[in-house]
């Protein structure tokens, strides 16, 4: 990567307090707006660019008359996190050096955001997340997995039976036992012996993105603003990879409400905000806790309590607020998914043939119409099937601290005794129900829609781009953003950006790990510089220097 | 990996003819036979295509359509005892499967069939996802990539 340095002109103003989207004040320390869930509070709008950059296809020597600091480079992931890593990682074991990658994105490391948002939803280094034994991330052949990984481990330090009991796991999940798992801390300690081996380092850029345009060149002009500065970096890249997450995470209508109203952000909180006070204050004087939601971050909040409960002996009760009743198993030809005490379970988000088996090859051949319904069904709101949520579920419904209930919340405020008091409206009588609650967590996940997102919902205008059914941007079976080629540039997408395409599971890191395998795939048809085909002897020798911890 | 029919077929042809016929022709060494072990190689391949489809059909009624490794462990000894099953039938109505010599005994049998079903099994857990990177998003076929 080659740098050109100009004078800076100060063309921006200081990094502003203010939400880019709601512009309400937030404090800097906050990773996601509280008044409408941003995860990019302090972003740049696109409109806020110099003009000429406002052109559908900007000229290069435009750039560099600008004497804004500008950079070149063949290869720029945009994002920065686990999706960019995953394309990156493939990248550099098919042949590019790491002088021709550049990636941008606001963290310091690609693992950052997932492990913040894994901490706030109670996931730490220790508990294990939903994801397969051999979704690894820092390895694309996925052999051997977390969980031999696991065994090995455990046999060095003469647990015997421990490791006999994972070795069991992975032989007879998920059928005759709950799905293996790996511990989060084992996912990070990984992805920084492959940051180290690839030489993440010397790739990495950090700053936010602001937005994404062609240029008349035949590549692509991405201006972000490096991190602590406030005038932008342009980067001209040949080849583009978009894989930039979440846009902000979900707030309910009354929660936002709520908070507009009485300005408060502690009673009532996302569970993927930080809000280890709930827990210390429970733990401290006991009390009542609101939950909505019943998905894996649901299972786990429910689990941390019950951990409490047993630890201090305190009384704590939850009442667990869900929409509507779920009683029904989901049927796809002759498989079933049962739904037990109104949830779902199964052991990732999507079926596991829908990862790499014949389900993948139904969702790609389908039509876009059909598309939607084998999301809806092979989907929805679902949880781990472990056994322990379960019986915490079942056990706290016999023993009377936890207590389920289907409405919709009609009113919330403050007691004025820093207590909430939350109403809500039964789902088959209407009638109204009222409770005194210390807390409410409010456990309805991310959310992914493309307007929200200022560089994608620029882009999508800019250049007339296609969406799906889902409102995503389509992008095709290998991933190619088609409707942003230009000449020989070509730009990919990967993670929940690319949702309903022909894959369905592109929010795990099996899913990363495909997409960045078909995108580089269809570089090197498309004869990108520098990479070759990753297949047979040639693989195997590429796995052995990952092994031996050797760079690529 | 959670298998395709076609992917099942890939994988056993790949499994049975690069690492089996090595394996073979040791036992083929070892026995001073060399038809019968080759024999009941091509056999184990061929009802296996066939053992292939019930096994598919079987996943299918499964939520998430996989196949767990237990699974292919129980089935290859059940499809290894289903063989000698076959010859042994042929040898009570006084014939013999073709290829297969009198003097096979079922330890011999035994000693071939769990080499290389254990060899095969490891290396498709192993050896397979390494080889070839796209095998396990292809439901385990091989032969090509994406198009």
């Amino acid at each position: 990567m080659t740098t050109k340095t100009f004078t800076l002109p100060a063309t921006l103003p200081e990094p502003t307090r203010l939400c880019s989207r709601c512009n309400q004040a937030i404090q800097p320390e906050q990773s996601s707006c509280p008044w409408c869930g941003s995860l990019l509070p302090h972003l740049v709008q696109p409109s806020n660019l110099p003009d000429w950059f406002q052109a559908g296809e900007v000229s290069v020597q435009t750039i560099r008359q600008s004497q804004m600091p500008t950079s070149e480079t063949t290869f720029l992931a945009l994002g920065g996190g686990l999706g960019s890593f995953a394309w990156v990682d493939y990248l550099r074991i098919c042949g590019v050096s790491a002088d021709q990658i550049a990636v941008m994105g606001q963290e310091a490391t690609p693992y950052d955001r997932f492990k913040r948002l894994c901490t706030y939803s109670q996931i730490f280094g220790d508990e294990r997340i939903r994801s397969d034994s051999g979704s690894r991330p820092d390895n694309l052949w996925g052999w051997p997995g977390y969980a031999v990984q696991e065994i090995g481990e455990l046999l060095g330090e003469q647990r015997w039976a421990e490791a006999g009991r994972i070795f069991w796991q992975i032989l007879s999940e998920p059928t005759l036992v709950e799905t293996y798992a790996p511990r989060a801390q084992m996912v990070f300690a990984a992805l920084e012996r492959e940051m180290g081996r690839i030489g993440w380092a010397r790739m990495r850029r950090r700053g936010e993105i602001c937005a994404v345009r062609q240029t008349d060149d035949g590549r692509y002009v991405v201006a972000a603003i490096p991190h602590r500065q406030n005038v932008p970096h342009f980067i001209i890249a040949s080849y583009l990879h978009l894989a930039l997450g979440y846009p902000g995470i979900h707030l309910t209508p009354e929660t936002q409400a709520y908070r507009q109203e009485y300005r408060d952000l502690r009673l009532v909180v996302q569970a993927y905000e930080p809000h280890e006070y709930v827990y210390e204050q429970l733990a401290q004087r006991g009390g009542i806790l609101l939950l909505r939601g019943r998905g894996i971050v649901a299972s786990r909040i429910l689990q941390r309590v019950d951990e409490i409960r047993q630890e201090t002996g305190q009384t704590i009760r939850v009442i667990h607020l869900l929409r509507t009743p779920l009683t029904e198993d989901t049927v796809y030809g002759q498989a079933r998914r049962p739904a037990r005490y109104h949830w779902q379970r199964q052991p990732f988000n999507w079926p596991k043939a829908a990862f790499g088996g014949d389900l993948r090859v139904v969702l790609e051949e389908a039509a876009p119409e059909e598309r939607q319904e084998l999301f809806a069904t092979w989907g929805g709101v679902t949880t781990s099937n472990r056994r322990d949520w379960l019986e915490i579920v079942a056990r706290g419904g016999r023993e009377g601290w936890y207590q389920l209930y289907f409405g919709t919340i009609t009113e919330m405020r403050p007691n004025g005794r820093k207590r909430l008091i939350a109403q809500f409206g039964d789902y088959v009588s209407n009638e109204q129900y009222r409770f005194v609650a210390d807390f409410m967590i409010d456990c309805t996940g991310l959310n992914s829609e493309l307007v929200l997102h200022p560089i994608l919902a620029d882009l999508r205008e800019h250049y007339e781009l296609s969406q799906n059914l889902t409102g995503q941007l389509e992008v095709t079976a290998n991933f190619e953003l088609t409707g942003l080629r230009n000449s020989r540039g070509q730009a990919y997408m990967a993670g929940t950006i690319a949702f309903g395409n022909a894959f369905a599971p592109v929010d795990s890191f099996m899913g990363l790990q495909y997409a960045a395998q078909r995108s580089v795939d269809g570089l090197i048809r498309a004869g990108a510089p520098g990479l070759r085909y990753l297949n047979g002897l040639a693989s195997l020798r590429q796995w052995w220097r990952w092994w031996q911890g050797a760079a690529p | 990996m959670t298998p395709t029919l076609q992917g099942r077929w890939e994988t056993r042809f790949f499994l049975l003819t690069v690492l089996g016929t090595p394996l073979t022709v040791f036992f083929a060494w070892a026995y001073g036979d060399g038809r019968t072990p080759f024999a009941l190689l091509g056999y184990v391949l061929v009802f296996g295509w066939g053992w292939d489809i019930l096994y598919y059909g079987l996943q299918t009624g499964r939520w998430n359509r996989d196949w767990p490794p237990l699974f292919t462990l129980l089935t290859g000894l059940g499809e290894g005892l289903i063989l000698w099953g076959v010859v042994y039938f042929f040898r009570k109505q006084g014939a013999a499967m073709p290829g297969v010599g009198a003097g096979l005994t079922f330890g011999r049998f035994a000693a071939h069939y769990l080499t290389v079903f254990m060899v095969t099994w490891a290396a498709s857990h192993s050896l397979l996802p390494l080889l070839f990177p796209r095998w396990r998003f292809r439901g385990g076929q091989w032969s090509s990539g994406w198009e």
